[in-house]
């Protein structure tokens, strides 16, 4: 049992995130609840690490914390700040209930058998030779409960339409054109985060990754060039292959869906012969959705199209 | 204390921290942080339920949950600045949201 004992990097990592997210909600400065949200993420991924969960910890670190914090960084402006406080009584009932909530999830907490509690790992490795890819997390997420990711990426795809309905023009952007160290630091990042999309999609397979961690690596290539002012950049312009592109993981994951129920299997039962590629096809095609969706939400509202013109 | 049960705890303070402000704040950008906040408090917890110590594999069922979970956090914090942004746009004031 020494094993499971608490460590001192443990108790530290807890305290920072506690300490962390404390400091974020607590100040008054809007500029600084950020920072302090994206180093709150940094800090996440690193317990993510800890806990064994190194698709997580990826996942936050490119989604959670840089994706997210660019979110709000740029809506920022958007959102001028609203001071002033709740009053008293609705505070003081605000904290007992949060009181309440603590004492009563860390009573439930405390009831579990951590030595001995339920656990789905098992029948997960039995199966996972039959699921096409070594990587557990994977497996999951795409076969044993492939219809979860099916509909999270409706969810997604659902948010860009709600997104561009409530904001029909995105609110402009004043591009870094003019700034040639960041223009000299793109030549060499955007190929990088293109391969390393294509890299961390071929690895989660095997290894930590997938479509959502590439799909956050090449909306990061997107945005620099959105940020760049780099003309005819992918979903700069509301144009058809870019409602064709958004729609398109959703769109090949219910293609596949459908096409392995014609054949008398349960919906999205993949054949264990074809279920590697199966697997691998959905998720190119949900990298290219994510990185574009991820990118439309940062753009906050729908983009021109091409001539510029309203619809 | 296991190391398990030590972030399950610190995802339940998290969550309650969270939710205090979330009720709390008049800013609508500090509450959107704050469900942010809030949600990553449940995935500490999941994940450490799933944990089962530095020499076994843990349970990647609650992983891929998580997974899942901060993607839709992402597309749900768009939508939700772009409806904050409309408030603001509208002249309403995030009190009277």
């Amino acid at each position: 049992m020494s094993g499971l004992l608490i460590s001192a990097l443990d108790l530290v990592l807890g305290l920072l995130t506690l300490g962390l997210a404390a400091a974020t909600l607590g100040t008054r400065d809007q500029a600084r609840m950020l920072m302090l949200f994206v180093t709150f993420g940094g800090v996440v991924a690193l317990l993510w690490v800890r806990l064994r969960a190194p698709d997580v910890a990826l996942a936050e670190a490119s989604i959670g914390a840089a994706l997210t914090g660019g979110l709000l960084l740029r809506m920022r402006p958007m959102l001028p700040p609203s001071d002033g406080n709740a009053p008293r009584p609705i505070r003081a009932l605000a904290a007992a209930l949060a009181l309440g909530t603590f004492a009563a999830l860390a009573w439930a907490l405390s009831l579990v058998d951590w030595g001995a509690r339920p656990s789905l790992a098992g029948p997960v490795f039995e199966r996972l030779p039959e699921s096409g890819v070594t990587n557990p997390v994977t497996a999951v997420l795409l076969n044993f409960r492939a219809y979860d990711t099916l509909l999270e990426v409706a969810v997604l795809l659902v948010a860009v339409v709600g997104v561009w309905m409530l904001s029909p023009r995105a609110p402009a952007l004043t591009p870094l054109r003019d700034d040639p160290l960041f223009l000299a630091l793109l030549r060499l990042l955007v190929p990088f985060l293109c391969i390393l999309a294509g890299y961390l999609l071929w690895l989660g397979s095997f290894a930590p990754g997938g479509a959502f961690q590439a799909g956050a690596a090449l909306s990061a290539a997107f945005l620099f060039l959105l940020l760049a002012g780099v003309p005819d950049a992918p979903g700069q312009a509301d144009r058809a292959w870019l409602r064709a592109a958004l729609v398109m993981g959703l769109a090949v994951f219910i293609a596949v869906a459908v096409g392995v129920s014609l054949r008398g299997a349960a919906l999205l039962e993949y054949p264990p012969a074809q279920a590697k590629n199966l697997i691998l096809l959905i998720e190119a095609a949900l990298t290219v959705s994510i990185a574009l969706t991820l990118m439309v939400l940062f753009q906050g509202g729908r983009p021109a199209s091409r001539d510029g013109a309203d619809p | 204390m296991t190391a398990a049960l030590w972030h399950a705890l610190v995802g339940a303070g998290l969550f309650s921290l969270s939710l205090y402000h979330l009720i709390v704040a008049q800013d609508l950008l500090r509450r959107i942080i704050a469900v942010n906040l809030l949600g990553t408090g449940l995935f500490v917890i999941l994940v450490a339920l799933g944990y089962r110590g530095p020499d076994a594999p843990p349970d990647p069922v609650p992983h891929a949950l998580v997974l899942t979970g901060i993607v839709v956090a992402v597309s749900a914090t768009g939508l939700a600045l772009a409806l904050a942004r409309r408030v603001h746009a509208s002249g309403g004031r995030s009190e009277d949201v």
